[in-house]
């Protein structure tokens, strides 16, 4: 029995980087900081009482008593920046948090082209900080993202200028090591001025042996007729704890193919919001979520629809095995003003167990007259006359349920844009479904 | 090669087939036609094994064993392949993984060595021709977004590839094209021998011009009732489907 006993449903703030907001030297990036550290205080800490979490129990994360990762653990690190060979030569690495120079490998890039960590971004490129920094976040009394904005002490900055492509994907990876009750919380800035083109990576790994929290915070501002394709992989260790925040903003005619796979975790919450400001604009923000044994993933969605003739493109599915849960709260928002919007919304769930739980709930809210929104959502077991398709042409029962679990999956992973990326996937869904299987 | 006696099969409790007696020796084909609700796309499910159906009376013999107890897959690894009338979309899994597992599970039933996937690829292209399919197809998800000839050529591929001894077609010629049905037909041709059976489920006669049948078998309620040449099929589709079902009856009172 522990002496120490700890309200529940409230986090220890105060283990934290012991109850200090960690200093960014900027005067409008720490004024930014030191506000959400205030209001943190007035934030309760989610339960399953509020509506936005009512299928997903932190409350083991509020028992933690978390502390942020320090310099000590991060030297212990190393990562092979060619693990994806296409950006071997543009990839930051993050460690419980904090920037690892050593393996970071960024060298030839356009002129113009920024890809840095957020600390040395303030230094340097101030300005376009100060101009950028938590302009899309529209997150309000949000507990964790309140979080991140007071807790960070680095993350990604990606400045694209106008008229730039820029080829190869930048890899951000965020590994976290170390002892029990790490803490980490990355914090990206993403912007991209008009007619710019460019592909962006985030993974995050960890340990399976450590209970970890992951707080992260992306926020992407997209100026005219830029394109972006964007990979989340969360590949966190089975113990973790992992709370992401994506937010986009998009300008007239800018286009967003984000894809979020999410493979680890013992909780997952994902909220990604794309804000249409301009019109023409297109958002993609596809997922595939694989949980298994007592893993839960809970993705909330926005598509938000402000001006008119944009459209956006949802494709979710989830496969859940053993005890898991999977949630997903998609809400689609067409403004008064959003006329010609076309949206489509599609949540497929696979349940291959009898325990797993899967609860999803589009919501679309429609403020205009003259729109096209579709949406769907479907939970079920394999397909009865696919099975029999695959076994009249001579496959068993296991090698039948394998490759249309893996069929399945990789509807999202075919549309990923980096080649080793997919492989790799392709790989971890095969394990998935035979793991899964031979249970 | 297939012996069916007094074979009663029934789904959701509704019976079907009501009592087929029909043997296909090797070489042979055979024409099963009948008019729509006769059951003949039944009873080329019923042989494959397909689950949803269930046999409540009579035999089905392979090569001799009673498989009446075997799953689909175990019957397709036999030799018994069934081209459907309506192929199945199966996003995510390219045409080509599927056709190596399959042609790999069969191959290990008779314990022979596994291809590997380079050779793999090699057979599948002379397979190709057959059917005028573009090598394309390969990396294509199975008939994910396929037209209706593509779904049907591809059906023959596949037979092609995986090469049965007995070859069930459900209204494989059903919604082609004449183009279309003349390069499924003509593959079908390539693909038969007088080592293999075929069971040729049609509503219409005109997939009889090209492929020429041995047997032609006239379905109605579950039961054949009237069997014969290939002259039958003429005269189905000169007479019609009540005309003779009607003269069947006549002679049976």
């Amino acid at each position: 029995m522990s002496s120490v006993t700890a309200q529940e449903t409230t986090f220890n703030l105060d283990t934290l980087n012991a109850g200090k907001v960690p200093v960014m030297n900027l005067r409008t990036v720490d004024a930014i900081k030191s506000e959400a550290s205030v209001a943190l205080k007035g934030v309760p800490f989610p339960t399953t009482r509020d509506e936005e979490w009512k299928f997903t129990n932190i409350k083991p994360i509020a028992r933690g008593a978390f502390v942020q990762g320090n310099l000590q653990s991060l030297k212990a690190v190393s990562y092979d920046t060619a693990t994806v060979p296409e950006a071997k030569d543009s990839t930051l690495v993050f460690v419980n948090g904090l920037y690892n120079s050593d393996s970071s490998n960024v060298k030839d890039l356009p002129e113009g082209v920024i890809v840095t960590n957020f600390k040395d971004a303030v230094e340097k490129h101030s300005a376009l900080v100060e101009v950028s920094f938590n302009k899309a976040n529209n997150f309000e009394d949000d507990y964790f993202t309140l979080l991140n904005t007071a807790q960070f002490e680095d993350g990604a900055f990606i400045y694209i200028p106008k008229d730039t492509k820029f080829e190869r994907p930048i890899h951000l990876v965020y590994i976290t090591k170390g002892q029990e009750n790490t803490a980490s919380f990355p914090r990206n800035l993403i912007v991209a001025e008009r007619h710019s083109e460019f592909t962006v990576v985030e993974e995050y790994i960890g340990d399976d042996d450590a209970a970890y929290l992951t707080t992260s915070f992306t926020e992407i501002l997209l100026g005219e007729s830029s394109h972006m394709s964007h990979v989340r992989l969360q590949k966190d260790g089975l113990k973790a704890y992992h709370i992401n925040r994506l937010v986009s903003q998009l300008q007239r005619d800018a286009d967003l193919q984000s894809y979020t796979v999410s493979l680890g975790a013992e909780i997952f919450r994902n909220d990604v919001r794309a804000v249409m400001q301009g019109e023409g604009s297109h958002a993609t923000l596809d997922g595939l979520v694989l949980v298994n044994n007592n893993q839960l993933s809970d993705t909330h969605s926005i598509m938000d629809h402000q001006v008119p003739n944009c459209t956006s493109h949802q494709l979710h599915k989830t496969i859940v095995d053993g005890k898991s849960t999977s949630v997903f709260n998609g809400k689609i928002f067409v403004r008064k003003d959003a006329q010609k919007t076309d949206a489509f919304q599609e949540n497929h769930n696979l349940q291959l167990s009898r325990d797993g739980m899967v609860y999803t709930k589009p919501q679309l809210e429609i403020f205009a007259d003259d729109v096209k929104c579709s949406h769907g959502a479907t939970v079920g077991q394999l397909d009865d006359e696919q099975e029999f398709y695959l076994k009249s042409r001579g496959l068993d029962d296991k090698s039948t349920k394998e490759i249309l679990t893996f069929g399945f999956a990789t509807e999202v992973i075919e549309s990923l844009p980096v080649n080793s990326i997919k492989e790799d996937l392709r790989k971890a869904v095969e394990v998935y479904t035979t793991r899964g299987l031979s249970n | 090669m297939l012996k069916i006696v007094n074979l009663h099969a029934e789904v959701d409790g509704t019976e079907i087939l009501k009592g087929i007696n029909l043997e296909i020796k090797a070489g042979e084909v055979h024409a099963v036609m009948g008019p729509n609700g006769s059951g003949k796309s039944t009873l080329s499910k019923v042989i494959a094994g397909h689950p949803a159906y269930e046999v409540t009376k009579g035999e089905i013999y392979f090569e001799g064993k009673n498989i009446e107890e075997l799953a689909a897959d175990e019957r397709a690894r036999l030799g018994i392949f069934l081209a459907f009338q309506y192929p199945v979309e199966i996003p995510g899994v390219s045409n080509s993984m599927l056709m190596r597992q399959a042609y790999n599970s069969i191959r290990r039933e008779h314990g022979e060595e596994e291809m590997d996937p380079l050779e793999f690829d090699d057979y599948v292209h002379q397979k190709l021709d057959i059917v005028e399919m573009d090598p394309k197809f390969l990396d294509r998800s199975v008939n994910d977004g396929f037209s209706g000839g593509e779904k049907k050529r591809n059906e023959i591929l596949q037979l092609a590839v995986l090469n049965p001894k007995l070859a069930l077609l459900d209204e494989t010629d059903s919604g082609l094209d004449i183009d279309a049905l003349k390069i499924v037909s003509e593959g079908i041709n390539k693909i038969k021998d007088s080592s293999k059976g075929v069971l040729l489920v049609t509503h219409y006669q005109r997939i009889l011009n090209y492929i020429t049948p041995d047997y032609v078998h006239v379905l109605k309620d579950g039961r054949i009732v009237k069997s014969g040449g290939k002259e039958l099929a003429l005269q189905l589709e000169a007479d019609g489907y009540d005309n003779i079902i009607e003269s069947v009856n006549g002679e049976a009172k």
